[in-house]
């Protein structure tokens, strides 16, 4: 099952954890898996139209993923990083 | 002196490649394809640029650095018999969409871009743009300007960041609010725009094991990339709604979106044509002309040329970022960091957009720190709005990181490059921000530092206190999307057509790629930077990217090529294509008596082989490949005056591999020259929220007269991605020098400097303080 590290202003909601096993082929699954599990988070990951929150940046396998349709392995371990260019609405 | 040395690393990608092994091309130094025309000046840049009929443009701008505004009458100037249009913000359309733009390096909400093009309802900073005129001349624009009536009604200001987080501070504006750690906003209108948060361990511990603790406060001042060529553009808008815009810009793809989403037109009506650039160090990603030369093309029915003049420059456009910088870091008496706090405020200036992200991230991942807390506020004041300078946000932050560094190394008692080395990152590191560095040679880099004939040599000697400093520096290096495109001549030339602006001899160096896996020379390959109708999309040039990634698309495309003249070549050798292999220019028949047909001719006939083809090449998804870098450097302290001469400067940087030596040496010493003027000499100067030294007589950057020659050293530790193991270069030598000259100010003279730039009355002062202190 892939890995997603959850970076720490996230880690509360999902219970403090550092690491969370999600499934998911692609990037958009994992994404909607982890939010259906902690809804807390998914406002902060994705827009209402399901899209991800131009904020962040998704990085697989230390490649930034081109978008939700990304694929990811069984042992892929997923980076969820706030981007260095955004935050200024 | 010039030293280059290789570490023996294999490449893994692109497979066949090591760093070690002799390329033909890759690592000599031919003559840029652009030289002649440089030299000559017959490069046309931003200005040069003209259409018949056209009319020119010039800004009115607000002198107020915060007010509403209560009015606007253009009427007096519209009568003017020479004007031809006047817009104002009533002109542009209502962005009311909350997003954010990514200008490839940096980023801006839209709608505060669109305030920052044009005022609508209030200015936030002097030199915020009111209204925009159009006529027949440069003198009649400039003279219609004075004839708008705009009435304000002046509000507080705030300039200093720190002063602006305090609730009691005047609103800037009244619909930012905070946006918290975990992507949640505040309740109430704030001037901290964001608040952002990295941890790591246990601080508290870190803290508890550390046997010395050293916590300083930091002060950074806002200061101008200093690019030579002022802003400029062209623009036309056609009756049938087709608009194209030539500029100066590190990315027309990046125009071409901030356009169509700033004027609400279609983006494939719009083409933009980047000109030559006389320099841009992230300060020529914004647009700011281009909008208003289209909208008043629009109006008036004519192209409209418009371009800023220095003091313009300077009030308007986006300068880097101010910071306050609070650092805490602990060690043990072996010398390992065992904690650091970091908290960093960053100063957008009048809108939301500072590179505090960029800086939480710089700062401290070069060094293995077990427990660690950063926070990091971007916070917007009545000063102009920052655009990225130079590894954004990285110079300050390590300003803070390196010095104290150096008193954690200086208070263990070990060397300050030894304390570094048992604390660098070593590959596959993860950053702050948890991103791995992959592959990096941060150890081999200070390896060549400590092991350097000048951290050896004797001080110099002479009037004077004399001292030596290091400081070591990171940057991420940037990746991103290039397209690049080949097409081929009856000459057996190669046109490699590609979309990056050419700022630091971009263009040789990825005709050298091309001819490298061609087996061409550089000179039969014709580089050509085009506009976004003319080439797939290519991100800005920006975070030292282009090298890495349109060099990478120029590999590829060089491959395709390959395998495309591979099959030209089976015909006319006789054989199969499977049959044909490709080395040095040369296509061999494997079988067939040993027959072979250089690749030059294979081009030449073409046209008796099925006709004209077109290679392409398109970079994504390629892994980071950090740079970093170790300065050393010598100064002598005038005791009576506080002045500070460079005495001899050493830059140490990882290039992965250097495709052409001039011009990474020339980015090392490119960004020490503005790091020591960021240490030294340059500062806007402020008085409620009025810029003092608006000019190039006013604002010091150093010349040739103040800087010593700048000693390079290249290592090579290839990246993990790309071809050759090359890795950005641009971003990197500009991060250590403040600190470098600050640590080498205290091993002459005994005191720490904290705030830049250390100019001969704060150094002055810092030593009368100190003997004060001492009686």
């Amino acid at each position: 099952m892939p890995r997603l590290r959850v970076p720490s202003p996230m880690r509360p909601a999902v219970g403090g954890r550092q690491e969370v096993d999600v499934e998911g082929a692609n990037v958009g699954e994992v994404l909607r898996h982890l939010a259906a599990t902690y809804p807390q988070v998914r406002d902060r990951l994705l827009t209402p139209e399901g899209g991800l929150q131009p904020h962040l940046m998704i990085v697989v396998d230390g490649v930034e993923a081109t978008g939700l349709f990304t694929p990811v392995r069984p042992d892929s371990e997923i980076l969820i990083v706030p981007s260095i260019g955004g935050g200024c609405r | 002196m010039t030293t280059h040395a290789a570490v023996e690393t294999a490449v893994e990608t692109p497979a066949e490649t090591t760093v070690t092994k002799t390329y033909r091309v890759i690592g000599t130094r031919p003559i840029r394809h652009d030289g002649m025309e440089k030299v000559t000046g017959k490069a046309l840049f931003g200005a040069d640029m003209r259409l018949p009929g056209m009319l020119y443009g010039a800004v009115l701008r607000s002198p107020h650095p915060h007010a509403r505004i209560v009015s606007i009458d253009t009427s007096r100037a519209l009568a003017h018999p020479e004007v031809r249009a006047v817009i104002t913000g009533a002109d542009f359309p209502d962005i009311t969409r909350d997003e954010i733009a990514d200008l490839g390096e940096g980023a801006i909400g839209l709608r505060y871009a669109a305030q920052l093009i044009m005022a609508r309802d209030k200015v936030v900073f002097k030199g915020q743009p009111v209204a925009a005129v159009a006529a027949t001349s440069r003198r009649h624009a400039l003279e219609a300007l004075a004839l708008i009536d705009v009435v304000y009604e002046p509000l507080p200001v705030v300039e200093d960041a720190v002063e602006a987080m305090s609730p009691d501070a005047p609103l800037i504006h009244d619909d930012l609010y905070t946006e918290v750690p975990g992507g949640e906003r505040s309740d109430k209108p704030s001037n901290v725009a964001l608040h952002v948060q990295h941890e790591r361990g246990d601080v508290a511990r870190g803290f508890a094991e550390a046997d010395v603790i050293v916590e300083r406060e930091f002060r950074t001042q806002m200061v101008h990339q200093g690019y030579i060529e002022p802003q400029a553009a062209l623009a036309v808008w056609e009756p049938d709604g087709r608009a194209t815009v030539w500029c100066s810009t590190q990315g027309a793809f990046t125009v071409r979106k901030q356009l169509a989403d700033q004027l609400q037109i279609p983006i494939g009506r719009i083409t933009v044509i980047p000109t030559e650039i006389g320099g841009g160090f992230g300060g020529k990603i914004q647009v700011y002309l281009e909008p208003l030369a289209l909208l008043l093309s629009r109006k008036s029915g004519r192209p409209v040329k418009m371009w800023m003049s220095r003091s313009e420059v300077f009030q308007a456009t986006g300068p880097g970022a101010p910071a306050y910088i609070r650092l805490k870091m602990g060690a043990k008496r072996t010398g390992e960091i065992t904690a650091a706090e970091h908290y960093l405020v960053y100063d957008a200036g009048g809108f939301p957009g500072s590179p505090v992200k960029s800086a939480c991230v710089v700062g401290l991942s070069p060094y293995r720190i077990p427990n660690f807390k950063i926070d990091g506020f971007d916070v917007v004041t009545n000063k102009p709005r920052v655009q990225s300078y130079r590894a954004p946000g990285g110079t300050a932050a390590a300003f803070s990181v390196e010095t104290v560094v150096d008193e954690l190394a200086e208070r263990i008692g070990m060397d300050p490059v030894e304390f570094r080395l048992k604390n660098a990152a070593r590959s596959s590191d993860r950053m702050t921000n948890d991103l791995s560095l992959e592959r990096i040679g941060f150890v081999e880099v200070l390896e060549a530092a400590l092991n350097h004939p000048h951290y050896r040599a004797p001080l110099p000697e002479g009037q004077g206190r004399v001292g030596r400093g290091v400081a070591a520096g990171f940057w991420a290096n940037g990746r991103g999307t290039s397209s690049v495109q080949l097409t081929f001549n009856p000459d057996g030339t190669v046109n490699l057509v590609e979309g990056s602006t050419d700022i630091g001899g971009s263009r040789v160096a990825l005709a050298m790629i091309v001819a490298e896996e061609l087996g061409l020379k550089p000179e039969d390959v014709k580089p050509m930077v085009v506009g976004t109708d003319s080439i797939g999309h290519t991100d800005t040039t920006g975070g030292s990217r282009v090298t890495y990634s349109t060099g990478t698309a120029c590999w590829l495309a060089a491959r395709d090529a390959i395998a495309q003249l591979k099959g030209r070549a089976a015909l006319l050798l006789g054989v199969d294509a499977d049959d044909v292999e490709f080395r040095d220019g040369v296509f061999y028949a494997n079988s067939g008596e040993g027959r072979s047909i250089g690749i030059r001719d294979v081009i030449a006939r073409l046209g008796e082989t099925g006709g004209a083809i077109v290679a392409r090449g398109v970079s994504h998804g390629l892994k980071l490949a950090p740079g970093f870098g170790a300065h050393i450097v010598d100064v002598r302290v005038d005791e009576e005056t506080g002045k500070v001469d460079v005495l001899r400067y050493t830059a140490i940087q990882d290039a992965g591999k250097a495709i052409h030596p001039t011009y990474v040496e020339g980015q090392m010493q490119g960004g020490v020259a503005q790091g020591i003027g960021w240490a030294l000499t340059e500062e806007y100067v402020f008085k409620d929220g009025v810029l003092q030294n608006p000019t190039l007589l006013d604002y010091r950057i150093p010349t040739a007269m103040d800087l010593p020659m700048i000693d390079t050293h290249i290592v090579e530790v290839p990246a993990a991605d790309g071809p050759y193991g090359v890795r950005g270069v641009g971003e990197v030598p500009i991060v250590p020098p403040p600190a470098a000259v600050a640590n080498a100010i205290y091993r002459a003279v005994g005191v720490r400097m904290q705030r830049l730039p250390m100019s001969p009355e704060r150094v002055w002062r810092a030593l009368q303080q100190a003997a004060a202190e001492e009686a």
